[in-house]
């Protein structure tokens, strides 16, 4: 995959997702990361081409809920994978998670197996 | 204590008991998952900035507790989960988070951060286990070394753990009055 956007307010977060990726053998060229929704609508704007979003969804500024809606909606991307890696298991949760248009999500604490089985079918 | 739930069905909130079990198994389980495991450890005493802990092999132990995050949790009950670090604790935690070797140096806003995230896990475990099953409650962001008081009435009850290297506590403070 040439681009994935990791969105989480957490640095600590997002450095974990970069090492399970490696560790999982799923080859990214370039990772790019925002700390919350908004910033990964910037991201988006100026990076129309990545090509999968990784997201939490209790953040400051727009939480993981409305940034996907968001960039369904208003970027018009339907088809760009979005998985939500999140505290928040319950089955509420992950229902919100699908009808706002995720396609996948992953609960924290994880496994490296639960991130590659979530992200593999969307890698070539 | 009882909720109504949507379908007008009363269900009864977590007792305290209840959400320290509960606090225990996140806490193992965040930590077996993402780090190392932990040694459950005896608070002997706890004046919050320092603590005495009896270990597992029966010895007693001073630390500094310098480091504190906490998160607040809102719905049919509110309180705080909290959890508190010996400096050293707190650096174990993020070496064991970010994988680092013990001898790379960490920033204190990197610290802080990985403190703030192991943090939101545990409570996010019990969030989903102890308080979703009988309400609709929220999660707030980690704050780290904010006041815990201003916020929580009493304290429900805390744990104890032994690090690699440090210690950790961790508690919940509620709002009202003790159950």
């Amino acid at each position: 995959m040439d681009k994935l956007l990791i969105v989480d307010d957490s640095a600590t977060m997002r450095k974990i997702i970069m090492r399970v990726l490696r560790q999982a053998n799923l080859k990214v060229e370039t990772v790019l990361e925002a700390a919350n929704g908004v910033e990964g609508l910037e991201k988006l704007t100026s990076d129309p081409d990545i090509g999968m979003i990784l997201t939490d969804v209790n953040m400051p500024e727009m939480n993981g809920i409305d940034f996907v809606k968001a960039v369904r909606t208003n970027h018009q991307k339907e088809a760009l994978p979005m998985i939500m890696i999140t505290t928040e298991g319950s089955d509420a949760m992950i229902q919100t998670a699908m009808d706002s248009g995720a396609n996948g999500f992953v609960t924290k604490p994880f496994t490296p197996d639960s991130i590659q089985e979530a992200l593999e079918p969307y890698f070539g | 204590m009882a909720n109504a739930d949507a379908t007008g069905e009363t269900q009864d909130l977590p007792s305290e008991s209840h959400l320290i079990d509960v606090l225990k198994d996140s806490i193992q389980e965040v930590f077996s998952m993402m780090m190392s495991s932990v040694e459950e450890a005896t608070l002997h005493r706890d004046d919050r900035d320092s603590v005495q802990v009896r270990t597992a092999d029966g010895q007693v132990e001073t630390a500094d507790m310098g480091i504190e995050a906490k998160i607040v949790f809102e719905g049919g009950l509110n309180g705080v989960v909290v959890i508190r670090c010996s400096d050293q604790g707190a650096l174990n935690v993020a070496q064991m988070l970010l994988m680092t070797e013990g001898e790379d140096v960490l920033a204190q806003e990197e610290i802080d951060d990985a403190l703030g995230e192991c943090l939101n896990m545990i409570a996010g475990s019990l969030k989903t286990k102890a308080l979703d099953p009988v309400d609709d409650f929220q999660l707030g962001l980690p704050e780290i070394n904010a006041s815990v008081t201003e916020q929580s009435d009493y304290r429900a009850g805390s744990l104890a753990y032994r690090l690699t290297d440090g210690f950790l506590a961790a508690e919940i403070w509620l709002t009202g009055e003790a159950g």
